[in-house]
């Protein structure tokens, strides 16, 4: 493991789980406020499903031991 | 005919550039449109230019090395004059581009010819081409099929034979995806290497331009063309090069088909190394998660204003990307930095990785789900980047390579380079189809002009 690395080291599991429909539209609802997002009622399904989606890729991501600090912000190979 | 051949009988007055400008422009505009593949034709320009390329060789001039032969370009490319729309009816009304794109100039001023803008998933966020404002591009070897996207047009164009090249862009497999559905050479060069001057931007962490051609030979000048010479590009020559197998994660989750494409390429090559790449499952999730919140910042003021003027296809999409936390891009971000350097160690073992380049061949028009060898099924538009995300998260160069076909659709496969070393999969790619295992497939007689008979 990278020592530097801020994943503690012991084996609790460190991926959030993505929360359930309630707290997920409550949470989704109000970042969309906050964006100054205007949606429609019958958007929220199709949104819901892409951000939960999304949210269970970065669930995955913070499972991941070791990564290293510091983001590829400027990414260049 | 090559676009080699073309600018070599251009050069030698065997050819006019007016003369092979205006067949395509009538190819486009008959056949091409059953393709769905251009968006807008500039006639006037093309014939303009293709004047002014014949003219500068009847003057004693050397017409450059692609001397008359006419490209499409991909709608999120500038071109002076018009609006550049990427797909989207949002575009629609706002200032027409002063100058071209940098690719498109550099092809200019080598001698090609701009006949038009092709089609694409808005703002280039799919991998089909289904666009709801535009209707889908169809695959020329099976019109009821997907072309692949998001530069489905592009591709469909450079398959039936309607145009030699085409430019397009990679952000997640872009290029790679429709090269392999439509049975074509595509190159996605190194994250960079390539200006992206000029496009209108999707995911400004990935975005790279690329371009589609139906030989070897075609897309390295292009690439020299674009983004200046490299060493030995297309040579053929693979002497000193290691070529490995990408296991693991990539030798799993398709359809045999796919897989057997990888097989049947690493034994003409002799590769029996295998290098198992074990985050590149991560990755792909990292890129899922770096697309949408990239791509949604982009898009945040028109989200906010005309959310319903999206296509459907992308609108969900782009409004989930806005809501996401900070943390969950700044994770994708450390993963992706992991997942270079497990790369990088990589390819310090191989010079070229094979990998599959789509897990299934072209599915059918509005096929929402797929099955899977393993009796699971799949969302059909974003699986279908299943190979290609982890690659290009790590910037990497790739040319994609018709490597048979199955049911009589092609099927792709990947020559994955280390960054900067296009010449390394343009080498490989050339001595593949020098041995006769690549190559597109026979166009469909639609395709085929009287010319070309």
């Amino acid at each position: 493991m990278n020592a530097r690395s801020p994943v503690p080291a012991s084996d609790e599991p460190t991926a959030r789980p993505v929360p359930d429909d309630g707290i997920l539209q409550g949470y989704a609802m109000a970042a969309a406020r906050l964006q100054g997002l205007d949606i429609p009622d019958e958007w929220w399904p199709r949104i819901l499903s892409y951000l939960r989606l999304a949210l269970e890729q970065t669930a995955a991501l913070r499972a991941v031991r070791g990564l290293p600090d510091d983001p590829a912000a400027v990414f260049c190979p | 005919m090559t676009a080699l051949d073309i600018a070599t009988r251009t050069r030698n007055g065997e050819l006019r550039a007016m003369g092979v400008v205006a067949e395509a422009l009538a190819s486009l505009a008959g056949a091409g449109a059953t393709l769905n593949a251009f968006t807008s034709l500039v006639n006037d320009r093309a014939m303009a230019t293709a004047t002014r390329v014949d003219e500068q060789i009847a003057a004693g001039n050397a017409g450059g090395r692609l001397a008359g032969v006419p490209f499409g370009a991909k709608e999120n490319f500038d071109v002076a004059g018009l609006t550049t729309l990427a797909g989207s009816v949002l575009e629609h009304g706002r200032p027409a581009a002063g100058r071209d794109a940098a690719a498109i100039r550099r092809l200019e001023q080598a001698g090609a010819v701009l006949v038009g803008t092709t089609n694409m998933d808005e703002y280039a966020y799919g991998f089909t081409t289904e666009n709801s404002h535009r209707g889908p591009s169809r695959n020329p070897h099976d019109p009821s099929r997907v072309a692949g996207g998001s530069s489905g047009g592009s591709a469909a164009a450079v398959a039936a034979g309607l145009v030699p090249l085409a430019l397009g862009t990679d952000t997640n497999g872009s290029v790679r995806v429709p090269s392999a559905l439509c049975g074509i050479f595509g190159l996605k060069p190194t994250f960079g290497r390539v200006s992206r001057a000029g496009t209108l931007p999707f995911v400004p962490s990935l975005d790279t331009v690329g371009i589609f051609a139906r030989n070897v030979a075609d897309l390295a000048v292009a690439f020299d063309v674009l983004a200046g010479p490299g060493p030995e590009d297309a040579s053929g020559a693979i002497g000193a090069l290691r070529i490995a197998v990408a296991g693991g994660y990539f030798e799993r989750g398709g359809t045999s088909p796919c897989l057997r494409a990888v097989t049947r390429v690493a034994s003409a090559l002799g590769a029996s190394l295998r290098l198992a790449l074990p985050s590149a499952g991560m990755a792909r999730a990292a890129a899922f998660v770096v697309t949408a919140a990239e791509g949604a910042q982009l898009r945040l003021a028109d989200l906010r204003e005309r959310a319903k003027d999206f296509d459907p296809m992308t609108r969900y999409r782009f409004i989930a990307g806005a809501l996401l936390p900070a943390d969950a891009y700044i994770a994708a971000q450390r993963a992706r930095r992991a997942w270079c350097q497990e790369v990088k160690e990589a390819l310090a073992q191989a010079d070229v990785l094979l990998a599959p380049a789509t897990p299934f061949t072209a599915p059918l028009i509005g096929q929402r789900e797929i099955g899977l060898d393993d009796g699971t099924t799949v969302l059909t538009q974003p699986y279908l980047g299943v190979y290609t995300q982890p690659v290009s998260f790590a910037g990497l160069p790739v040319v994609s390579v018709p490597a048979g076909q199955h049911d009589g659709l092609p099927v792709g496969v990947q020559l994955i380079a280390r960054p900067f070393a296009e010449h390394s999969a343009l080498a490989v790619a050339a001595h593949l189809e020098h041995l006769g295992y690549v190559a597109p497939p026979p166009r469909p007689d639609l395709f085929i002009s009287r010319s070309q008979c």
